[in-house]
């Protein structure tokens, strides 16, 4: 199954009335969502306020997605639409054309805008947070740190990994599996402490 | 073993038999949901994405439960991949065969053998039956023809009544 596929799996259960599965989707694209709502809305709690919003309308709209498109390109288009109908309603500028509206969802990748409108104890739980993941990148083991990257980075499947490390596709799958236990290890003491702060 | 599952199923790479119950399981546990998210966020951050203190999945859920649930007509599934392709290959064999047979059993069995690639010299002598001395056998023993398969109808009264 691919990632589309993946979620489009997701969504089928969810239009069949599970929410759970809607709660999987939100927990996969929530961060990427709230990066692009923060480059309308520049404010972060009411990005995050939009956010929330946007994943709400998308819930009610579910039964009218048909998976001609990927999800998050659907959820994109709600999340920008969320965005500029709030900034109307508040009797605000709503840019007119901006790099938002010329980019296509998949390739919406700049991460650092969200964290200009981030508070600075946001900022500094981010930071915290990127510290760790790179430290414990640094601490893994060359083969799992290799196979991880190429995952995650360079979005290879496993198959074009085990050619690459010259090892079989059930090495690449451990490999990765363990080097994102192990920087999940070191986070979550960072994640228990700020679930409270929205993590 | 499932936190593996889980990772393979992120990456689009589970034995597809074990997909079902990984998702529902995924569901299901608590810890695999939190496992999910954390997998995520280290994809994000290592691919540089959005990582602001954004966590709207608790508010989100809670939302919902004052929403009335989604449920959206079953649609048939689009047969797609392998099995799409399938289908098409085994509807054109079909009418392959299906032109083939018929054109065989119009095609008089002489041409058949002459349209055949075995040398003349090869070919036995097929025996010269002209045609009027042809039609009352073929007339009386239609029966036995390849079409016989077929409903057929004899509309030659005078073979008939000959018979």
């Amino acid at each position: 199954m691919t990632d589309r596929e993946i979620d489009q799996k997701l969504v089928e259960q969810a239009q069949a009335g599970d929410k759970r599965a809607f709660g999987m989707l939100v927990a996969k694209y929530q961060r990427k969502l709230a990066r692009l709502v923060g480059r309308l809305v520049r404010d972060p709690a009411e990005a995050e306020d939009v956010t929330q919003e946007a994943f709400i309308k998308a819930y009610r709209a579910l039964s009218a997605f048909r998976g001609d498109s990927a999800f998050y390109t659907w959820l994109y288009r709600i999340g920008v639409n969320t965005a500029k109908n709030y900034l109307v309603a508040q009797g605000r500028r709503v840019p007119t054309q901006t790099t938002v509206d010329n980019e296509d969802a998949e390739n919406f990748e700049d991460g650092t805008l969200l964290r200009d409108v981030n508070t600075p104890e946001a900022e500094l739980m981010s930071r915290q947070i990127v510290e760790t993941v790179n430290a414990s990148m640094e601490a893994l083991p060359e083969e799992l740190r290799t196979a991880i990257r190429l995952r995650e980075i360079e979005g290879l499947s496993y198959e074009e990994i085990a050619t690459l490390m010259n090892c079989p596709i059930g090495t690449v799958r451990s490999r990765i599996f363990r080097a994102r236990e192990a920087i999940a290890e070191r986070l979550r003491p960072q994640l228990d402490v700020s679930k409270d702060r929205r993590w | 073993m499932n936190r593996e599952h889980l990772s393979a199923l992120m990456d689009g790479e589970l034995d597809p038999s074990l997909e079902p119950a990984m998702l529902t399981r995924m569901k299901e546990e608590g810890e695999l949901a939190r496992i999910w998210n954390e997998y995520h966020l280290i994809g994000d951050v290592l691919r540089e994405r959005g990582i602001g203190n954004v966590c709207v999945g608790e508010r989100v859920a809670r939302a919902l439960e004052a929403e009335p649930t989604v449920l959206a007509p079953r649609r048939s599934r689009a047969v797609t991949g392998p099995t799409r392709w399938l289908a098409v290959a085994a509807a054109v064999a079909a009418v392959a065969v299906s032109t083939w047979t018929l054109q065989r059993a119009e095609v008089p069995s002489g041409q058949r053998m002459a349209s055949n690639d075995v040398p003349a010299a090869a070919t036995p002598a097929v025996p010269v039956v002209h045609a009027a001395e042809a039609d009352p056998y073929v007339a009386m023993h239609r029966q036995w023809s390849p079409l016989s398969g077929f409903q057929t109808v004899d509309y030659a009264a005078d073979t008939v009544a000959s018979r």
